[in-house]
């Protein structure tokens, strides 16, 4: 939780730093009408399962949240609560979705193979650089990222709905449809995130699942005629469930320092993973740093 | 932007913990003298509320200890240096507990708050950090 913006409530702010004191500040609350505020430099970065595609660096993080009493802004989630109770609440929201950014760092030139072709060159039914051989094979040209179309950024909408657990925990299921025409298709999510302190030490949990429909799936990893490659190439991606895991570490150095320690693991699922534009199974992110409340 | 000092502080790893949340103490006989959480969040004011609070207390010697509320025992420790149990407190308001030896000298205090559900507080609906 991060401190708002507010001298008047210095001395208050104090104890709403991130963490800072568990006791004035209850766990799962946020003040309405300020700004929470918190920016987290350190070094991490979130792997990039895309072939060619380098890793995200994770510099500088910003915590950026806004409640009222019923719209609010949470890390992008811009949302309207309808329903809100101590014990359950239900939101309509709206947010980008970032399946984009992992090709903004891609190397475009890297080659792409399906199975399939690549089983057929090892058959000897294909050939890539036929020049001289006497084979029947068919030749093919490889093609490379940079002759797919570009994937484009989408924007979701849909419900969220929060159960907020009397041990402190918070279960959060949210189903979203692409609204902006790109995709065309939904995902959603089911998350629980609990938290423990350990004296001025607090230890951050999720454990959650996202579901991604086979129209998002196939937008971003699937190759098809809108991409200007041999149709050998063509590739219909697949639904996918991603289960992931969070762990965060916050401990306070002083009244606006926290060290921040963030570490994420997340199953791309097959549904991705054999896109012929995916090559992990996996991504993971990790960042060490400290955070600063404002 | 980050302070000189801030970034000095956190190359060498230096954790420093504040004690802004820690009780009051008023005797050299107590190092320490902690309950957390120290707040208690009700619909409305009047309401009773549990609170389930951790007492730790360091002690620089052996002996006996009470933890008082408006006069009433919540709990004694017979010969005890350290303490760390969880304790559960019945709160009507927000009230003031302390820490007794034998001899009923106040050793320190603590504050414990009732508060509201505050029409302006609400809760969050993401984890913190969770953009990542």
């Amino acid at each position: 939780m991060a401190c708002e913006v507010d001298l008047k409530g210095f001395l208050l702010g104090l104890c709403c730093l991130p963490w800072f004191c568990y006791a004035a500040a209850p766990e799962g609350y946020v003040d309405t009408g300020q700004w929470h505020v918190a920016v987290a430099l350190g070094f991490g970065q979130k792997s990039n399962p895309l072939i060619g595609g380098d890793d995200l660096p994770l510099l500088v993080l910003p915590e950026v949240a806004y409640y009222s009493e019923r719209f609010y802004f949470d890390n992008g989630d811009v949302g309207y609560t309808l329903v809100d109770s101590e014990r359950f609440s239900v939101s309509v929201l709206t947010r980008f979705n970032v399946e984009r950014a992992y090709f903004s760092f891609v190397h475009p030139s890297n080659i792409l193979l399906t199975q399939s072709v690549s089983q057929a060159i090892n058959s000897g039914e294909l050939c890539v650089d036929c020049s001289g051989s006497e084979s029947d094979a068919f030749e093919v040209h490889l093609p490379s990222l940079d002759e797919l179309s570009s994937r484009k950024y989408a924007i979701d909408g849909g419900l969220s709905f929060n159960v907020h657990l009397p041990a402190g925990g918070m279960v959060r299921a949210q189903w979203m449809q692409d609204i902006s025409g790109v995709y065309r298709g939904q995902n959603a999510l089911l998350e629980y995130s609990s938290g423990m302190t350990f004296g001025e030490s607090r230890l951050g949990f999720t454990v959650g699942a996202r579901y991604k429909s086979q129209k998002l799936m196939d937008y971003y990893y699937g190759i098809g005629p809108q991409d200007s490659v041999d149709p050998l190439f063509y590739y219909q991606a697949k639904a996918s469930w991603q289960p992931y895991v969070k762990l965060t570490y916050s401990r306070p150095i002083n009244e606006h320092w926290s060290l921040l320690t963030l570490l994420r693991y997340s199953y791309l699922g097959s549904g991705m993973s054999d896109s012929p534009v995916v090559k992990d199974n996996s991504t993971s992110t990790f960042f060490v740093g400290a955070s600063y409340g404002f | 932007m980050v302070s000189s000092v801030g970034w000095l502080v956190l190359l060498v790893g230096v954790v420093t913990s504040f004690g802004v949340c820690a009780g009051q103490v008023h005797s050299d006989k107590i190092r320490q003298f902690e309950l957390k959480p120290q707040v208690c969040i009700v619909k409305k004011i009047g309401d009773e509320c549990e609170l389930l609070t951790t007492v730790e207390i360091a002690a620089t010697e052996v002996m006996t200890m009470c933890l008082v509320q408006q006069k009433t025992i919540l709990k004694c420790w017979q010969d005890k240096q350290i303490v760390a149990e969880k304790l559960a407190i019945l709160l009507a308001a927000s009230t003031e507990v302390e820490l007794l030896d034998q001899a009923q000298n106040v050793l320190a205090t603590e504050q414990l708050q009732v508060n509201a559900v505050n029409p302006k507080r609400r809760k969050r609906l993401r984890p913190a950090w969770s953009l990542f």
